[in-house]
């Protein structure tokens, strides 16, 4: 067992076969939704996964859940190897694993009870009598701020906010270490969505609960997150501590990204800094994937992919333009 | 040129109610406003504030048959909106006044190419100018600089970005030279670089066309970066209302100054966001007396009892909120 990191990712990757042909039968390409990505997390930290809509975050999350299958590359919880995991192995890992999605709208199941809701989990993991249920599920809705008199109403009877805390009541309802919060408050209004990210926080300080965040959300991720990474196509352009990563941001992209938020303040007008958009995954561009866009591309960018290299301690980017 | 000929469009006491089963909701209740020639105007609120309502009533498009505009005039150039005919409606939509909608790949037909989409606004608006469809369209394109306007102009939008079909919205929204153009959320599903993109877009064709555009969002941010005004809506009705700078320098409802509060600012990081406690109340029932005030820190017992007035402060920044209320009665 290693103290210190709680998930270890290595040289993760996902490739999707594009199939043509006859019945689709003959694989012509790849689509690298995930290119041999590496991170840590430590236990009680909060990773922020960044990038735009395209760039591989929900399907590196979706990996971590075990919902899909690398391609390769390994992915650790407390040692080990999730993959590798068969029967009654996997079923008792998912236990530590639970997550909250995006949309409460759509991620609650309308026909049923707030009290089914949340207690599912622990039905299907076969854990307590139903009154030991029952006594979770009241404990778990104080915990998330609902009134436990609620146990018996249907989502539609809640708002959004109140949604996204059954959601997350749901999620704690078999203890787990970590978390996967997939856009968690991006449906929610702002005075909402502040609320939440407090819970999620005071929640995290209470269980000492890992969480992976991804968002597109600079300043969210910015304002929860211990480490943070940047995706691009496919690709983990740069991975540091929080502090470091919005303090230095290194790569040119991170750079892009950070001085693309429009600020709350007239006096500050911003232009965009980045032309074009992502391109097509199916049709990458060779060498870094990110010079079309990049302001600083020289010749060596448009032939040879950057490897990621570490220049400060636990910061690594892949790019060719910085010195180590 | 007088101060009249400078305005577009002056909404009065604007009420839109929904008439269901269960009650009466209150979606806008009596709102008042107007917006000048030149003016970026920013509708900042909450889901179910009422400002996508507000935009419906101005284009005539509240939902039927539940959705009623039950008392207030709009006046469009002097001439009330309310009054007219849905044929003469139809006139007026896509041509003095247009509107962008949230989503761009769900306000585009997916089955029908960009060129017969684009073409519409022409077609039904009956404009000629020489130019064949086909030219005008790619025009269109041009204007809003969509790569290789000749070669995509026969594409579907599933062959577009979400930007791109988010250019092609707005340049769909522009094609006719409108007075007022109305973007409800233009860049809420966009990313953050194609968001910085689009924004730059709407200032350089509100320059160049010279159209009024109401600016519908929830986003604080992209207000600042682009209006000159801004308006803040909760529970139907207008709460403040002010020039850009003034706004942000001071802002003044409770509510407002919370908005503001509980979004985390890049490069500031605290331990614990300012959240304002509870919920938007239901508009079917909205409380007696200042709406905000069951959220409110700074409550009083008249806020309980009745709906403060609207309050001038300075320089056209108005505020309703009995906290700056000399006279309380």
């Amino acid at each position: 067992m290693i103290p210190q990191a709680s998930i270890i990712v290595k040289n993760l990757t996902k490739y999707y076969p594009i199939n043509a042909g006859v019945l689709f039968s003959k694989v012509v390409g790849q689509v690298k939704a995930v290119d041999n990505i590496s991170f840590s997390i430590p236990k009680g930290g909060t990773f922020g996964l960044v990038g735009e809509s395209g760039s591989g975050k929900s399907t590196t999350a979706n990996m971590i859940l075990g919902l899909e299958t690398p391609t390769s590359g390994e992915i650790r919880f407390d040692g080990e190897d999730v993959h590798q995991l068969k029967g009654k192995d996997l079923y008792k890992f998912r236990r530590n694993v639970q997550a909250v999605f995006q949309d409460p709208f759509r991620s609650l199941n309308p026909r049923k009870k707030v009290s089914q809701i949340i207690s599912e989990p622990m039905i299907v993991q076969k854990i307590g009598t139903r009154a030991e249920r029952m006594k979770r599920v009241t404990e778990l809705m104080n915990l998330v701020g609902l009134s436990p008199e609620r146990a018996d109403q249907y989502p539609h009877e809640f708002s959004g906010g109140q949604r996204q805390r059954i959601a997350i009541a749901r999620a704690l309802s078999l203890n787990p270490q970590t978390i996967v919060l997939d856009e968690p408050v991006s449906a929610l209004d702002v005075s909402i969505q502040a609320q939440i990210l407090n819970l999620l926080i005071e929640i995290q300080n209470q269980l000492n609960l890992t969480y992976l965040i991804i968002s597109h959300d600079l300043a969210v991720v910015e304002h929860v997150s211990s480490h943070v990474g940047v995706m691009y196509l496919g690709k983990l352009v740069e991975f540091a501590p929080q502090e470091q990563l919005y303090g230095h941001p290194s790569h040119p992209y991170t750079q892009a990204l950070i001085a693309s938020v429009p600020v709350a303040d007239p006096e500050i007008l911003r232009d965009p800094v980045l032309e074009g958009e992502i391109p097509s995954p199916l049709n990458p561009p060779p060498g870094c994937t990110f010079n079309p866009r990049c302001p600083k591309c020289e010749a060596v960018c448009t032939k040879l992919a950057p490897e990621s290299r570490e220049i400060s301690p636990g910061h690594w980017v892949s790019c060719h333009l910085i010195d180590t | 040129m007088n101060v009249e000929n400078n305005t577009i469009i002056d909404v009065k006491d604007l009420k839109t109610y929904f008439f269901t089963t269960r009650g009466i909701v209150k979606a806008v209740d009596g709102i008042s406003f107007s917006i000048q020639k030149g003016d970026i105007v920013g509708l900042v609120g909450e889901s179910g504030s009422g400002k996508s309502i507000t935009s419906l009533s101005i284009m005539g498009l509240v939902p039927q048959p539940s959705g009623k505009t039950i008392a207030g005039e709009i006046l469009f150039r002097n001439e009330d909106l309310l009054q007219k005919s849905s044929e003469e409606m139809r006139q007026i939509r896509g041509d003095r006044i247009s509107m962008i909608m949230q989503d761009p790949m769900v306000a585009l037909n997916q089955v029908l190419s960009v060129e017969y989409q684009i073409g519409e606004m022409f077609r039904h608006h009956k404009k000629k100018n020489g130019k064949s469809l086909r030219e005008k369209c790619i025009d269109v394109l041009r204007q809003v600089k969509v790569p290789s306007p000749e070669a995509r102009v026969k594409d579907y939008p599933f062959q577009f970005s979400g930007g791109m079909c988010q250019r092609t919205i707005i340049g769909m929204g522009i094609a006719n030279k409108p007075e007022l153009l109305i973007a409800d959320e233009p860049t809420t599903a966009l990313d953050v670089t194609i968001q910085a993109q689009i924004l730059q877009l709407m200032k350089r064709v509100q320059k160049e066309t010279e159209a009024a555009i109401l600016l519908i969002t929830h986003d604080l941010a992209t207000v600042a970066q682009i209006c000159n005004r801004v308006m803040v809506m909760y529970a139907g009705r207008i709460i403040e209302k002010a020039p850009v700078k003034t706004f942000y320098k001071n802002p003044s409802h409770p509510y407002s100054v919370g908005l503001i509060n509980s979004v985390p600012v890049l490069g500031r990081k605290t331990d614990r966001l300012y959240a304002i406690k509870g919920q938007p109340p239901n508009l079917m029932n909205p409380p007696q007396g200042c709406r905000f005030a069951p959220r409110c820190d700074k409550v009083q017992e008249i806020c309980l009892k009745s709906y403060p007035p609207e309050i001038t402060l300075e320089n056209d920044h108005k505020v309703s909120c009995w906290l700056y209320a000399t006279d309380k009665e």
